[in-house]
């Protein structure tokens, strides 16, 4: 739930552009049976909507059913994750919650491989001009992402939970980048330090035996 | 099944197209000498040949469209569960001829009913519906009999049906057309005795562009909303353009552009359907086929186009046409017959030549004793050898105690006397005597 905002402060498009990022572990994720349960039981109590709304066991069993329910619907839905994708085209870095950068990662992928077909595909122009909604992306589209993940057969993408919240609500956020991008790394690799004792040694132990091998050769 | 059978259209298609193709260059073009232009007379005529013939072999193209219960759906499971279930689909297509068809074809199926006179059922409908993947696939087929309504739902791979024969092969505007429940009847009559029709020369499956006409609304489902996508339908005779707009309220134009949704089965068709293949051309026994479908196997041409046609319709697929499990019993019924004479037959030589007597002794033999550890001898002399008084058979001292009650009719006492007797006399009778020695 989002607080409202004042007047004047940037629109909320459902992420937020990141460019540095702090370390990260793993998080578990909160069941969404509860909210089901709840939404039975009301159902239930209230007669009126019984009538109107056929409470079907179906409703409460979700097997094997890979698409989320968020927003306002399925129209919602599909709405709310174009335009995080768009961002993320755009940006190559995002922040937003978990299951928003969870169910967008997978459209994100399936978009390159659109991509990878080429511009004159009309499926693929398509596609590229249904999901992003700004339209000036749609050549970046094709002609820097594209390229770019020439050699990859999968994995574009790639997502990192997040710790810390800056939000009230204490939602769970999550960094999603397409690889390759231009911004320092989000695992930064630790850099050895060549100035301490035993790497110094090491480092005497290794030249002394690189020239060996070049006296016996 | 429709891999191999995939082949021979090809062949015979293109056999046929050459033929086509030929007739054409005949009727019309000159393939020969070009007419000289006005203003090369000096030139001389340059020689174009006829052009290459294009096979486009159209039976090739979509071959999921055929079989779609061959592929699996998007699921968990594992896939050896699919290519088990694959085998034993072959397996069974096999035996019984499963032709092409599809929703809007007409078609007739022989099921065997216990409860039918003639132990048969035929029932001869429109299929409105293929469902089910895998052994578990259904075709539902529908017609009106005596204004009533009858739609039967077949399992494709049942063990009771008998033989399935495509009437008319065509497609339609829909793959399902559940909506013919609310059409008029006359669009889902179809004629019990219809013979079956001839089918197109070309590979390609005719489609039938009709639309239907609907009986007043309420329907059984809401056949204009946009999520049944039907274009079979005469929606400007039972609908106004305001209730249409009103309609389009349903729809859901972003399902097309949602990727979740999508399922790409070209690379699983190409291998499920090259394994098909294979397992069908694999463990042919020619010996089971009949003389007629040996030709179809392999491919001879065929000169008789009317008779080619009539095969055409019958069986689409050129595959083993089932031996009918009735001459099969037959066969086997014939080889025991021939094996149990010949026993007898055997059996015969043999007591034709022993004495009856003694063959009922043999036979009829006391179970073995356990005292008597060794082998227990029985001397069995022939009918000219044979003394009078003395018993037929002799046995050792031990077998005496042992054979003593089944001596014969002879009381007990009797026989203990005979057989020390009769010791004194066999060892001179020995040689004479011929003997079948028995040994449990």
């Amino acid at each position: 739930m989002r607080i409202a905002r004042e007047q004047g402060s940037s629109p909320d498009r459902g992420y937020k552009p990141r460019i540095l990022v702090k370390s990260c572990h793993l998080q578990d994720h909160t069941a969404t049976m509860r909210s089901l349960v709840f939404v039975l039981l009301i159902g239930a109590a209230c007669e009126s909507l019984a009538d109107k709304m056929r409470l079907t066991l179906q409703m409460l069993i979700s097997h094997g059913r890979v698409a989320r329910k968020m927003g306002m619907g399925p129209q919602s839905r599909i709405n709310m994750l174009r335009n995080i994708l768009t961002g993320l085209v755009r940006h190559e870095r995002i922040e937003t919650t978990q299951a928003r950068a969870d169910e967008v990662r997978f459209y994100a992928e399936k978009l390159v491989d659109y991509a990878k077909k080429g511009d004159t595909d009309e499926k693929a122009m398509k596609m590229a001009s249904f999901w992003l909604t700004e339209k000036d992306l749609v050549p970046k589209l094709f002609k820097v992402l594209a390229p770019r993940f020439e050699s990859h057969p999968n994995g574009y993408t790639r997502m990192a939970r997040i710790p810390c919240t800056q939000n009230l609500d204490r939602a769970k956020m999550a960094v999603l980048e397409y690889k390759g991008n231009p911004f320092p790394p989000i695992y930064p690799t630790k850099k050895q330090n060549e100035l301490t004792l035993i790497n110094q040694l090491l480092k005497g132990y290794r030249e002394e035996r690189a020239q060996l091998f070049a006296a016996k050769s | 099944m429709a891999a191999y059978a995939k082949g021979l259209d090809k062949l015979i298609f293109s056999l046929r197209s050459l033929r086509n193709l030929q007739l054409r260059n005949e009727r019309g073009l000159s393939t020969s000498v070009c007419r000289p232009s006005p203003r090369e007379d000096n030139d001389p005529p340059k020689f174009t040949p006829p052009p290459k013939p294009v096979v486009i072999d159209k039976t090739q193209t979509v071959a999921s469209m055929r079989n779609p219960e061959f592929i699996p759906p998007r699921q968990r499971t594992d896939p050896f569960k699919f290519s088990m279930e694959r085998k034993d689909m072959v397996r069974r297509r096999k035996v019984l001829n499963i032709p092409e068809f599809y929703a809007g074809s007409i078609l007739a199926v022989t099921m065997a009913d216990p409860n039918a006179s003639g132990k048969m059922n035929r029932f001869v409908g429109i299929c409105i519906q293929r469902g089910g993947k895998g052994l578990g696939a259904t075709f539902v087929l529908r017609n009106i009999i005596d204004n009533q309504g009858v739609e039967i739902c077949y399992e494709m791979y049942s063990p009771r049906i008998q033989s399935v024969e495509v009437l008319k092969l065509e497609k339609r505007l829909d793959d399902n057309l559940m909506y013919l429940r609310d059409a008029l009847p006359e669009y889902s009559t179809v004629d019990p005795d219809m013979k079956p029709e001839s089918c197109s020369t070309s590979g390609e499956v005719p489609v039938n562009k009709i639309k239907v006409r609907m009986l007043p609304k309420p329907w059984s489902k809401h056949w204009e909303r946009p999520r049944f996508g039907i274009q079979g339908i005469r929606f400007d005779l039972c609908m106004t353009p305001r209730q249409m707009e009103f309609v389009q309220k349903w729809a859901q134009p972003w399902q097309e552009y949602d990727m979740l949704k999508e399922y790409d089965t070209s690379r699983l068709e190409e291998q499920i359907f090259s394994e098909v293949q294979r397992e069908m051309s694999k463990n042919f026994l020619p010996h089971k086929v009949s003389k007629l479908n040996m030709r179809y196997f392999f491919a001879v041409k065929v000169t008789d186009p009317n008779e080619e046609q009539r095969r055409c319709c019958q069986t689409r697929m050129r595959s083993v046409c089932p031996v009918s499990p009735y001459r099969r019993c037959l066969h086997t019924a014939a080889a025991v017959i021939v094996i149990v004479s010949a026993v007898a037959i055997v059996a015969a030589v043999i007591t034709a030549t022993i004495d009856i007597t003694s063959v009922s002794y043999l036979f009829a033999l006391s179970p073995p004793n356990p005292r008597a550890d060794k082998k227990i001898v029985l001397s069995l002399s022939l009918s000219e050898r044979h003394n009078a008084n003395n018993t037929n058979f002799t046995g050792t001292e031990e077998t005496d105690m042992a054979w003593g009650g089944s001596g014969g009719d002879d009381d007990d006492d009797d026989d203990d006397d005979e057989y020390e007797e009769d010791e004194e006399e066999e060892e001179e009778n020995h040689s004479l005597l011929e003997i079948i020695c028995v040994y449990f």
